[in-house]
Order: structure tokens, then C-alpha cells, then sequence
């Protein structure tokens, strides 16, 4: 993209930089604090070496901006390093001590199969192989006191042994009940950090302190996967990040959408995995409330994958994320993927019915249009056979479309339906439009919403393309695309605040509460969280406490994350949030049913300094343009304008059907919506009816 | 199918996609009930208004196509103008009434019409598992009920909502019947909410479809699905494939046996079912009314040719080459009153059946039999505090799948139970007054084979309080889990208590047990069988298996003719010699030697003889003669004498000595 301005700036101003590595191409924002220009740039993903991918990004940023490498005074930073790790399988051979009698909990997992009447399905993955497991005489029972002693020298010499016979170089230590009494854990840890001084070491309590062992005890095994990979990366990144110059420490994304200094982030490895989709949903949250906002479903459609998650006027959590197969037994912001996006492609089965994705093109070949051997037709190929995508002006010009193989992909395969190229075309958005709508309404359907109270927020490169038609599927009546729906994900890592969650697993009793034993209970949690933000550079001021309760009625097995208010809290406080949340989720509660509290968090967060400007453009560029492209619709061309995002009047409202162009991607507003700007540059598009 | 066809049919499947699965994911997240949440033991539909699904979630309570209303809209009247009106929610858990719609009375189905304008444009139907509808024990579900009365309330189709007012006297008639009235009526307001949210999504499809168009859109859906089973079952060899099996009944009682002759004809499939056993007095019987695609016959199908092809269209047209032969009065196909509570036992069996069936006509493509065990444990003590009685499930326990034709079987569960989950250890542990000594693979326990079955689990756990524990589901404790194509078959499973602090001993079955403090129960669950000649498993496989400690080097070289060094390197040249040796051509099944060992005495003829013989008594007399005849046989196994069918009418004729009648397996 050209820089928005590139004259000479004054001297003694700072700058914020963001960094998302996404699948196919790395995102990289730049923000210069005292104006609020931003600056944008794409550069292809190095699968190979991702941190070069960053530098580069970072190197252009500031020739662009012209900014000296001295005046950026924060770099954040999202990485896939660990999700790529444990999705390519490529991470280290981790060696796994467990209780004594408990050799299988991993390879048995929760037992439910994933796909339930295929009877060909795969056998699950497994990251470790039964042998790397070991066991060991010890055992915590369910109230933390020790069962049986712990023989930590039997733990050394299998760690010695899984050394010797399997070639392990990291080792993940899962004790039964440790979230209650980690004193075992500890010990064999100490005892083999001693012997084994270059072993990379997790222990569950640390990782995940929360009773499920199936879940905590994975967890610790990803991060110990993950880890040595982690560490060597963030550690080359931050040598380059201080050779060009940058002073800032670098921070990097997690999972709960918060951030955390790189050390951490090499300890704890698996708190980055899904930081990529957190950190776009803390991007759409702030535009979402700086332009007021409160209930949006975030809609992130990129190249592979669509990422859904409902903000109103607050992040969800959830501790139920996967990574592919493998559960996330960390609290992860609640972002809902399905496989859709422009290089979802085009197929017909054996019944004769077109379907569109989940297969993708990937970056490579990609679509049929990037002209590198893709032969299947992918959603951008339609978008750009349709003329809705010019593909002169596509990924901010990094890419230049060829639309004649798109074509040539999109008749191959409607010569198996009888119809031609543009009519598959359609076709395939329409059946696309259906499919997303299949596994979008269910899951929506988890949060006991109507999504039609919600206003729809596209972004990422294809959100704003297929949106207004989803929308309009959906039964939804408004959609918001905001000013750079391309780099909301790099713009969520340079405002995320720190965060860190200290849970305590408990057994209280609502009714038998003792209220000043539970106040000194939550009080000390506070304090942990308190600490790893000074531990992480946060000044005082700008920390602060929030705390949440997992209880459910009593009986029930299932809990509900219930806000607890700051300062000293009363049984009642208690009650009131939790019945009032019930009611929320499931449409009914019982005011005076027995609830009892399973475990507390208190949440550390340490407030970053945000810009202090929200991003601008500068006024229409000299080469915006207010034009008409033919683009096909319904079976026939129609020429409809085709307006540059820059040249958008405020106070006009525009009619679809028409196309809005920008650096970063393409908003179709069909027939039926009609789209205007508000106050802060974002389209409002809303259905006529 | 035409051009725009295809994309028609594509987009409004995919949106009713959307609605069904929708309904069921607003279900789980209302209901009430633990079970429900932790098990999905749930139905969604979308139903024709002729009561044909054309619409089923694909993963959340996927299983569930081949349902049909048809009867219970007939038991309602629905023909008459005006039953069925705009508001209405109907109710119903009676297998009777609904002509096998219902299987056992904890399923309350609640299904609402929908309308467009005047027009009926399909029916939304639910069923949820509730907890406890009165009847013989909590939780309703008794394998000893000898009669549905004893099962809990019976609900014929009624109205619980008319116009959307609702019919509050039934409301009280059905939570005065249930244990738990509260958690009953939460889950049925979850159901109630849900359907009303459905309605309301159809609705919305009216601003694109007339309810003409909307009709024959749904049935060319229904038509897509058949065509496409039609064509996948045309590419089977045509034929007349026999199969029987046996599930592990009540203690002291004979095994309870299921024959199955499939056709194939062409495009369609005949489950033929003639040769099983009567009804029992015990809660094994399915009721089926032999009503073609009847679901719970016709589940391994589904499953098979969504196999062949997982996109073909997930509702009723693909089992309507699916006919049902289930004779009357047999335990497929009961007469009205028979006990029904634990009939998943017998349509689980069913599911390996017809594999086994097709085993022989589509040689290849189908996995070996599973142990089709949902073991149950639950756990009542006494609350130390308080002394209430508190009632625990304990685990869910499940057995290794079969192994398949392209891969093992999975380890410590299967494909009939893949909707259950075991519970945390560190969960349980806190709830009730237990603690695990163990949870593991029970290596060894899977059928060898080119593809190995699936590994059992064992579980072990020590009582810290005294407790009542009861198990019910477990199966394949008598006869294994069959091997196919020259697997072998799994292990059986075990069950061991070291209890008073006595030494340990096994248990046959499980009725209760009375454990004290400290006293040990440890499940083994059976393996499933092998798939393939084991002989042409890789040795390096083999090898990995035996360094994995999945198998033992013994068991290497017996089953699977690898022989291997001290350190576990594969011995190429013992190997080669002891796998090219002559040996017996393994069995196309192999059953196990336990079941081998009762065939020798309970011979097919034998079982064709008391059914000959007993053809001509009415039903009642046919019982209790029957359990006459079947005793008289056991005695004389016993004593080491055959029986032959000529032996019969003699055994028959012998009076039955001071012996009361008594209540059948009471």
C-alpha cells in the first residue's frame, strides 16, 4: 500500500508497532502517536522462518514511515509458532510422568469420538507415545493431603531412562489433584532440574492449576511440546528486534487476549496458541466502543477459516478452546472457527450437490487467480470472475490477479453441475452464504442469543466481501465494516493490556460461606496477580484486579464464570451475580437454589499506554476514485459503482448494489442494504426493508 | 439432477442444516439435566408433515434418522380437521401409541407443527432423555422390570400445549409421577423454548419459499438421499447373509439370542429377523413394530453408507431401501406391555450384527465387532454429615471398538457409545467418597488382527465410605466381541472385588454390591475384535505395539507369529519362518471359544426346535413352557447331556417339579 503520508515528521514523537503472522501473509501496523496516521503493510508469511517475515515488516514500516527505530515505544507481537508447532506435529519428543495406576489418562482422553458415524474416522492424534509415559509411586487426594509419599528418586531415574530409550528433550510432569497440592510436583521438578539441568520442564499446576486431568494434563504436555521451539524464536526475535534499533521490549499476544513479556511467553508457551483470533477480537472490541458500539458479533473471515465471536461491551471467556483435536485447558478468549474463507473450495459429491470448503487452497497454490497452479475454484476466484474483487488492487497490491485462470477453474467444475463459469460463480457464493450459515447459527445458538440484536463486524481480508450477504441470510439487520478490517488483528496487539489469571480451585459451599475466610481466600489471589505484574515491568498505577467465580447449582456439573466485585464481597454479591448470569445463558434460574463455588480467579491487568489517537487516514487521497465496475449479479452484468473507501462522503447515503474498494479488501453491499459513514469513517450498512 | 437443481437443494438443505442443529444445540445449553448435558442423550428433527425426517443434525444427536411420526399422528386423530392447529406442542413416551417412535419410556418426545399461514409445512420434534419417570427404581431404568407398567408413566400423544395455552392438568399428572419433578419440568420447558425458536426460524424461510416449493423441496431431498442409498446399496453383492448373536441377559437367565438374515435385492435391503428369540420378561425388548427404517434397526446402515459416502444428505430417504421383518412377539418386536428400559442393549447388539451380516457381501469394508458395552456404575452412599443418601454415577465404562478395515479399532471406546464421555477422576473424587487406584488401557484385551481391536480400559477404585454400587450395560462378560476376515475375537470382560478385606475373587455379573471402607472394585472392559489376518499385520507394527506395552511379546509371536529379540528387535528370519508355516485357515467370524463351547450344546437346531415346537400355544402359555423347556435344557448341559431337537416334546411333557410360578426374573 503507498504510505498515507511520507513527509518529515517533528522530532522527539513515538510510534506504536503491531505484528499479526497470519497463515499466508503477516500483517504489520504502524501508528504514529501524535496524529494517529497509521501505516500498513503485508508481507508474505515465511512458513519456515516467521520471524523473518516480522523483521521485514518491521524494516518497511519504518522506511515508509520514517520513523527511527528509537521512537517505537511499544512492539507487539502475535505469533503461530506454537499452534503451527502441535498442527504440523513438529514440536519436541516430550516425555510425561504421571501418578501411579494413570499411565492412559492422555491416550484415553475424554473417550467421545469426534465424528460420530464415521466409521472410517482417523484414530485420534496423540503428541505423546505411551511409552514416553511414565509412572510414579504418589498420589494427592481430592482434598490435597498426600496419599502416598512421592519417591522422587524412582522420578529421576525415568526421566533418566525416557532420556536414554526414547531420546526426550523436554518432560511434562501431571499428578493427579495437583491443582490442590502442587508439593509433588515441585519436588520431582527440583529434583530433575538438578539432574537434567538442560531439560525444558512444565508441570501442570503451573500450567493449567485446575482439576480435569485429561485437560490440565495435555495442556502441560503442549506447552512442553511447544516450548525449546518458542524460546529459540522469541529470543533470535528480540536479538534482531534490539540490532535495528527498537528499545521497546517486545510483548506478545496470548490466548486470553492479553500480553506478557517474552520471557513468559518462553515458559508458557502454550498461553500464545489462538493469540492470533484473541487479539482480533481485543482489535474489534476497541473500534467497536470507540465508535459506540456495544453488541457485535466479530466476523473474521480470512483465507481459511471464518472466526465468529459476540463482544457486548466486554471479552468471554472460555476454557474450552481446541487446537485441532487437542483441547486448550486455558482461559482463551470465546472465538468460534469455521472453514470458510476466499480459499475455501468448490466441489461437488458424489450426489451431484455443490459444496464449499472446508478444504482450502492455502497460500500455496492458493486461489486459481494467484496464478500459481491452483486448478479448483476457491470463494476468490468467484469474487474476482464476479468482478466484486479488482485484481489490480488486491492485498494492497502485493498480489496482482489473474482473473482468466479463476475462470478457467470455475468452468472445470461447472461442466459437473451444467452451468457456466459465472453462474458457478454465483452458485458457489450462494452455497458458500448457506454453509457458513450451518455452523454459524449453532454455535451462536451456545450463547443463547438472537443474533439479530447483534450488528455484524466483518474483517480480515474476505469479511467485508461476503458479509452484507450473510447478513441478510442471517436475518440480521445491520453490519459495521470499520475503517481497516485488514489489520484489526496486528491493531489488537498494540492495545491489549497484560493480563493474568491466578484460579483457585475450591469447595465452599454458598450457604456455609465464611466471609472473611473467603475475603483473605480472594484477597491473597489478588496479591499473586499483582505480583507478576510488577514481575512484568507494570507500574503500580496501572494495575488493577478483576475477579470471577466458576459456580453452578449445586448438583450440577457444569459451572457458569460469574464477575465478583472488587473489595470485600458478600455471600448476597455472590448470589445476585450468579442468578442474574443463569438467567442470561440458559432463559430461567432459580433465585434461591443452592449454588456452590468451585473456583475463584482473580485477574491481573496492567493497563498498556494505548495511542492516544484512534487511527486515521488523511484526508481522500489525490487518486481516489468514484467510478463503476461491471460485476455480475444474478446471471447478468450490471455496471454498479465502484467508490474508493477514501472517497465516501459523509452525510450520502449510498444504495447497493456497489462496491467500496480499499488497500485491504473489498466490501460488497448487495441490493437491499443501503450503507453510509458515521462519525468515525465506519460504514453502516443496513437492510432496507 | 438439473443445473439449478443442485444449488436449490444445496442452499435449502444447508439452511434446514442450520435450523435443526440450532434446536438441538438450544436443548443441551436449556436443559435441565446433567445427563442430557454430559450425554446428548437427545433427538432434534424436522419431520414432513407425513412424519418422514428430512432434517437431523449431523454430530449432536446425529444417529436419530429413520424416525418416523406417522402413528403417533394417527393415534392422535391428526386426520380429523382441527387437532392439529398453530400452537399446538404434542407429548408422548409411549412405545404403543407411536408405533415404536418411542423405545422406552425416559425418552419424552415433544413435537410442534408448523405453519405457514393455513399451511402445515412440517413438524420440529424433540426428545430428551428425562432422569426419572416413576416406575420400579430412580432413574426408571430397571434390566429386571418384567412389564412397561413397572418402567414409569405412559403418555400417549396429547396435547401439552393447545394453541399455545398449556394443558396445566397434565403438567401435574406428569411431574406427580417423577422422582425428580423439578429437574423433569426444566427439561421439558428447554424443549418447550427450543421449539418455539425453531418455529419462529422456519417461519422466516417463508420470505423465500411458498409452502409448495417448500414441500417439494424437502421431499427431492429425501428423493436425493434415497437415490443415493439405492446406488450405493446396488453396488453390493446381491444375496441372503446370516448372522446371530447374543446379549448377556440378567443373571441365571439364558443368553438372550438375535438372528438376523439381510438381504440385499438389488436397491434395497431386507432385515429379516425371524429366529430370534421371544419377548423376555426382562428389559431387553425393542419395540419396533417392524416398522421399515425403523431407527433402531437400522442404525449400522446409516452409518455404513454415510461411510461409503459422507455427503450424502443426513435424513429418512436413506433408509427407505431399509425393510423391517421383525416378527411379532419376538424381542424386536414385542407384544404391547413388555419391558423395555434397557432395549439399547439389544439394538447396540444389532449394530455389530449387521455388520457381520454384510461382512460376507461387501467383503472389506466393515469393522469388526465392538463389545457394544455402556457400562454404568453408580454409587450410592450416605452423606457423612448429613446422612442423606446420595446417589453418584460412578464411571462410564466402555470397551475397545472393533478393529476396521483401514485401521485399529480405537482403544477404550466405540462407535455405539461415542456420545458419552467418561467423568473426570479429580471430579469424581470430590463428589463422592472414592479413590482411584487406576484408569487405564487394558493391554492385550483387543482381538488380534491386520487392524487390532481396540483395547479395553481397566478401572479399579477403593471405597473410602461404605456404598451400594450397582452396574448396569455391561455386556460381553459370557461371549467376546467377534473377529472378522481372520481377526480374532477381543477379550471378555472382567469384573474382580477384593472386599472384607478378603483376597480378591471375580464376579460373573454384577447385581449389588455391598462395599465397606477400603474394599476394592475393579472393572476390566472386553476388547474388540480383530479385523484381518494377524498374520499380515507388519512386524514392525507389531513390534511397536509390544515396545508400546500394548501388547506382550508372548502374545507377538502366538497371535501374530513375530518373533522378537530380549531388546524388542524384530527376529526377521523366526519371523518369516513361523509366518509362512502352514496353518489353518482362520474362521471368516471367530465368535471366541466360550460361545464355540455353548453352540455345541445350544445348537441353531435346538433353538429351531422349541420355536417349531411351541409355534402353536398362545403367548402366554408360550412363555412360561418356553422357560420351562430352557431350564430342563440347562439342567442336562449341566450334567453333560445333549439335547436334541427330538428330545423335545419329551422335556416338554415333563411335569416341573416343586417349582411356584414366580414372577419371570424377578
Amino acid at each position: 500500500m503507498p504510505a498515507l503520508d511520507a513527509t518529515a515528521r517533528p522530532a522527539g514523537t513515538s510510534a506504536s508497532i503491531g505484528i499479526d503472522v497470519g497463515g499466508t501473509f503477516t500483517d504489520c501496523v504502524l501508528i504514529d502517536e501524535t496524529d494517529g496516521t497509521v501505516e500498513l503493510t503485508k508481507v508474505p508469511t515465511v512458513r519456515a522462518n516467521p520471524a523473518q517475515s516480522v523483521i521485514d515488516g518491521i524494516a518497511r514500516l519504518l522506511e515508509r514511515s520514517r520513523i527511527p527505530a528509537h521512537d517505537v515505544r511499544r512492539l507487539g507481537h502475535g505469533t503461530t509458532v506454537a499452534t503451527n508447532t502441535v498442527i504440523e506435529e513438529s514440536g519436541a519428543r516430550v516425555g510425561v510422568l504421571v501418578t501411579e495406576g494413570f499411565r492412559d489418562v492422555l491416550a484415553l482422553a475424554r473417550v467421545r469420538f469426534p465424528r460420530p458415524t464415521d466409521i472410517n474416522g482417523a484414530l485420534p492424534r496423540q503428541l505423546v507415545s505411551r511409552r514416553q509415559v511414565r509412572e510414579v509411586r504418589e498420589r494427592i487426594g481430592a482434598d490435597g493431603a498426600v496419599v502416598v509419599p512421592v519417591d522422587t528418586a524412582q522420578a529421576v531415574r525415568a526421566v533418566g531412562e525416557l532420556i536414554e530409550e526414547c531420546g526426550i528433550t523436554a518432560l511434562a510432569i501431571c499428578f493427579l489433584h495437583a491443582y490442590k497440592n502442587d508439593a509433588h510436583e515441585r519436588a520431582v521438578r527440583e529434583a530433575i532440574e538438578a539432574a537434567y539441568p538442560g531439560l525444558f520442564v512444565s508441570s501442570s499446576a503451573e500450567v493449567s492449576p485446575r482439576p480435569r486431568e485429561y485437560e490440565r494434563s495435555l495442556t502441560t504436555v503442549m506447552n512442553s511440546y511447544v516450548g525449546e521451539r518458542m524460546r529459540r524464536y522469541l529470543s533470535a526475535f528480540r536479538d534482531e528486534a534490539t540490532a535495528r534499533g527498537i528499545a521497546a521490549p517486545p510483548l506478545v499476544t496470548r490466548s486470553n487476549g492479553g500480553i506478557m513479556n517474552v520471557d513468559t511467553a518462553g515458559r508458557f508457551a502454550v498461553q500464545t496458541m489462538l493469540s492470533g483470533p484473541a487479539a482480533g477480537v481485543v482489535g474489534a472490541l476497541h473500534f467497536a466502543q470507540a465508535s459506540g458500539f456495544e453488541r457485535i458479533i466479530a466476523w473474521d473471515m480470512g483465507g481459511t477459516s471464518l472466526d465468529v465471536s459476540v463482544i457486548d461491551g466486554r471479552l468471554r471467556h472460555t476454557d474450552e478452546a481446541r487446537i485441532g483435536d487437542f483441547p486448550l485447558f486455558i482461559p482463551t478468549l470465546d472465538v468460534m472457527s469455521i472453514g470458510a474463507g476466499g480459499g475455501s473450495l468448490g466441489w461437488v459429491d458424489p450426489s451431484g450437490m455443490l459444496h464449499v470448503g472446508p478444504r482450502s487452497a492455502g497460500a500455496d497454490p492458493g486461489p486459481a487467480c494467484y496464478g500459481k497452479g491452483g486448478q479448483e475454484p476457491t470463494l476468490t476466484d468467484a469474487y474476482v470472475a464476479l468482478g466484486i474483487i479488482d485484481p489490480a488492487r488486491f492485498a494492497a497490491g502485493e498480489l496482482t490477479l489473474d482473473r482468466e485462470p479463476a475462470l478457467a477453474a470455475l468452468a472445470r467444475l461447472g461442466a459437473r453441475l451444467g452451468l457456466s463459469d459465472l453462474a458457478t460463480a454465483e452458485a458457489m457464493i450462494e452455497v458458500a452464504t448457506a454453509q457458513i450459515q450451518t455452523r454459524f447459527m449453532p454455535l451462536i445458538a451456545r450463547y443463547g442469543i438472537d443474533p439479530a440484536d447483534y450488528a455484524l463486524f466483518p474483517y480480515g481480508g474476505a469479511g467485508p466481501m461476503h458479509c452484507f450477504l450473510f447478513a441478510r441470510t442471517a436475518g440480521i439487520d445491520r453490519v459495521v465494516v470499520p475503517l481497516f478490517p485488514g489489520l484489526l488483528c496486528a491493531w489488537g496487539t498494540i492495545i491489549a493490556d497484560l493480563r493474568y489469571e491466578v484460579p483457585k480451585s475450591v469447595d465452599i459451599n454458598l450457604a456455609e460461606l465464611d466471609e472473611a475466610a473467603f475475603n483473605r481466600e480472594i484477597a491473597a489471589l489478588d496479591a499473586q496477580a499483582l505480583a507478576w505484574l510488577l514481575q512484568q515491568g507494570v507500574p503500580t498505577t496501572a494495575q488493577h484486579v478483576m475477579r470471577l467465580a466458576h459456580a453452578r447449582y449445586v448438583g450440577q456439573s457444569f459451572e457458569l464464570e460469574v464477575p465478583l466485585p472488587g473489595g470485600r464481597i458478600t455471600p448476597a454479591e455472590i448470589r445476585r451475580s450468579f442468578v442474574e448470569r443463569y438467567h442470561a445463558r440458559y432463559g430461567y434460574s432459580d433465585p434461591a437454589g443452592p449454588i456452590e463455588i468451585v473456583s475463584l480467579i482473580s485477574q491481573g491487568i496492567g493497563s498498556t499506554a494505548k495511542p492516544s489517537a484512534m487511527p486515521r487516514l488523511r484526508r481522500p487521497q489525490a487518486g481516489a476514485r468514484a467510478g463503476t465496475r461491471d460485476v455480475h449479479i444474478a446471471g447478468a452484468w450490471r455496471t454498479i459503482p465502484a467508490i474508493d473507501r477514501e472517497a465516501l462522503e459523509p452525510g450520502r447515503v449510498y444504495q447497493g448494489p456497489l462496491v467500496i474498494d480499499q488497500s485491504d479488501t473489498t466490501s460488497f453491499v448487495p441490493e437491499g442494504f443501503r450503507v453510509s459513514i458515521d462519525a468515525h469513517r465506519n460504514i453502516i450498512g443496513e437492510r432496507m426493508r | 439432477m438439473n443445473r439449478n437443481e443442485a444449488v436449490f437443494l444445496q442452499v435449502l438443505n444447508s439452511r434446514l442444516e442450520a435450523i435443526v442443529t440450532e434446536l438441538a444445540e438450544n436443548v443441551l445449553r436449556a436443559a435441565h439435566s446433567t445427563f442430557i448435558k454430559e450425554t446428548w442423550d437427545i433427538a432434534a428433527l424436522l419431520m414432513t408433515p407425513d412424519g418422514e425426517v428430512f432434517s437431523c443434525p449431523r454430530e449432536i444427536a446425529a444417529k436419530r434418522i429413520g424416525m418416523h411420526l406417522g402413528m403417533a399422528l394417527q393415534a392422535l386423530g391428526a386426520e380429523q380437521p382441527g387437532t392439529i392447529a398453530p400452537g399446538d406442542i404434542f407429548i408422548t413416551n409411549d412405545p404403543q401409541s407411536t408405533g415404536g417412535l418411542a423405545t422406552h419410556l425416559n425418552d419424552m418426545f415433544l413435537f410442534k407443527p408448523v405453519f405457514w399461514g393455513e399451511t402445515l409445512v412440517c413438524f420440529a420434534l424433540v426428545f430428551v432423555h428425562l432422569s426419572d419417570v416413576g416406575g420400579l427404581v430412580p432413574g426408571s431404568l430397571s434390566p429386571a422390570a418384567v412389564d412397561i407398567y413397572q418402567e414409569g408413566l405412559r403418555i400417549p400423544p396429547m396435547h401439552l400445549y393447545r394453541r399455545c395455552e398449556l394443558v396445566a392438568d397434565l403438567r401435574r399428572l406428569l411431574l406427580t409421577n417423577s422422582r425428580v419433578p423439578a429437574q423433569t419440568w426444566g427439561d421439558v420447558t428447554a424443549v418447550v423454548g427450543a421449539l418455539n425458536v425453531c418455529e419462529r426460524r422456519i417461519g422466516a424461510l417463508a420470505e423465500e419459499y411458498s409452502p409448495a416449493e417448500f414441500a417439494a423441496g424437502t421431499q427431492r431431498l429425501l428423493n436425493v438421499s434415497e437415490q443415493r442409498a439405492r446406488e450405493l446399496i446396488g453396488a453390493i453383492k446381491d444375496g441372503s447373509y446370516r448372522f446371530v448373536d447374543y446379549i448377556d441377559g440378567l443373571p441365571n437367565m439364558e443368553p438372550i439370542r438375535l438372528a438376523l438374515v439381510l438381504t440385499i435385492a438389488g436397491e434395497e435391503m431386507i432385515l429379516d429377523f425371524s429366529g430370534s428369540d421371544p419377548e423376555v420378561g426382562a428389559a431387553y425388548n425393542l419395540y419396533s413394530y417392524s416398522i421399515d427404517g425403523h431407527w433402531g434397526l437400522t442404525r449400522a446402515l446409516a452409518d455404513y453408507l454415510q461411510g461409503l459416502d459422507p455427503d450424502i444428505p443426513w435424513n429418512s430417504g436413506l433408509v427407505r431401501p431399509l425393510r423391517i421383518r421383525a416378527p411379532k412377539g419376538s424381542v424386536v418386536n414385542p407384544e404391547a406391555d413388555a419391558a423395555c428400559g434397557m432395549r439399547v442393549a439389544t439394538y447396540f447388539r444389532i449394530y455389530y450384527m449387521t455388520f457381520g451380516a454384510l461382512a460376507e457381501a461387501a467383503p472389506g469394508t466393515i469393522p469388526a465387532s465392538g463389545p457394544a458395552e455402556a457400562g454404568i456404575m453408580l454409587i450410592a452412599t450416605h452423606d457423612r454429615v448429613t446422612g442423606k443418601r446420595r446417589i453418584n454415577v460412578g464411571q462410564a465404562m466402555f470397551g475397545g471398538s472393533g478393529g476396521r478395515p483401514r485401521d485399529d479399532g480405537f482403544d477404550g471406546n466405540e462407535m455405539v457409545s461415542w456420545y458419552l464421555r467418561n467423568v473426570p477422576m479429580e471430579i469424581l473424587e470430590q463428589e463422592v467418597d472414592v479413590r482411584f487406584l487406576s484408569y487405564a488401557i487394558a493391554p492385550g484385551t483387543g482381538g488380534a488382527g491386520r487392524f487390532r481391536g481396540g483395547h479395553g480400559t481397566r478401572i479399579s477404585v477403593e471405597f473410602l465410605t461404605p456404598a451400594t454400587v450397582t452396574i448396569r450395560g455391561l455386556q460381553r462378560h459370557q461371549f467376546r466381541a467377534w473377529g472378522v476376515e481372520g481377526g480374532t475375537a477381543g477379550a471378555r470382560g472382567e469384573v474382580h472385588v477384593r472386599q472384607h478385606h478378603e483376597g480378591e475373587r471375580s464376579l460373573e455379573a454384577v447385581t449389588l454390591l455391598d462395599m465397606r471402607e477400603h474394599d476394592v472394585l475393579t472393572v476390566v472392559t472386553p476388547g474388540g475384535g480383530g479385523c484381518g489376518d494377524p498374520f499380515q499385520r507388519p512386524a514392525e507394527a507389531v513390534a511397536a505395539d509390544v515396545r508400546e506395552g500394548l501388547i506382550s511379546a508372548a502374545q507377538a509371536q502366538a497371535d501374530y507369529g513375530v518373533v522378537l529379540a530380549a531388546d524388542g528387535a524384530i527376529d526377521a528370519d523366526r519371523t518369516e519362518a513361523r509366518r509362512s508355516a502352514p496353518r489353518a485357515a482362520p474362521p471368516e467370524i471367530d465368535y471366541g471359544p466360550e460361545r464355540i463351547e455353548f453352540e455345541r450344546w445350544w445348537t441353531p437346531a435346538l433353538y429351531e426346535g422349541i420355536a417349531d415346537l411351541l409355534r402353536s400355544k398362545n403367548a402366554a402359555e408360550r412363555k412360561w413352557r418356553r422357560r420351562h423347556l430352557l431350564e430342563a435344557i440347562r439342567k442336562r448341559v449341566a450334567q453333560g447331556v445333549p439335547t436334541r431337537p427330538e428330545d423335545l416334546p419329551h422335556l416338554l411333557a415333563e411335569p416341573a417339579r416343586g417349582r411356584k410360578p414366580q414372577a419371570e426374573y424377578a
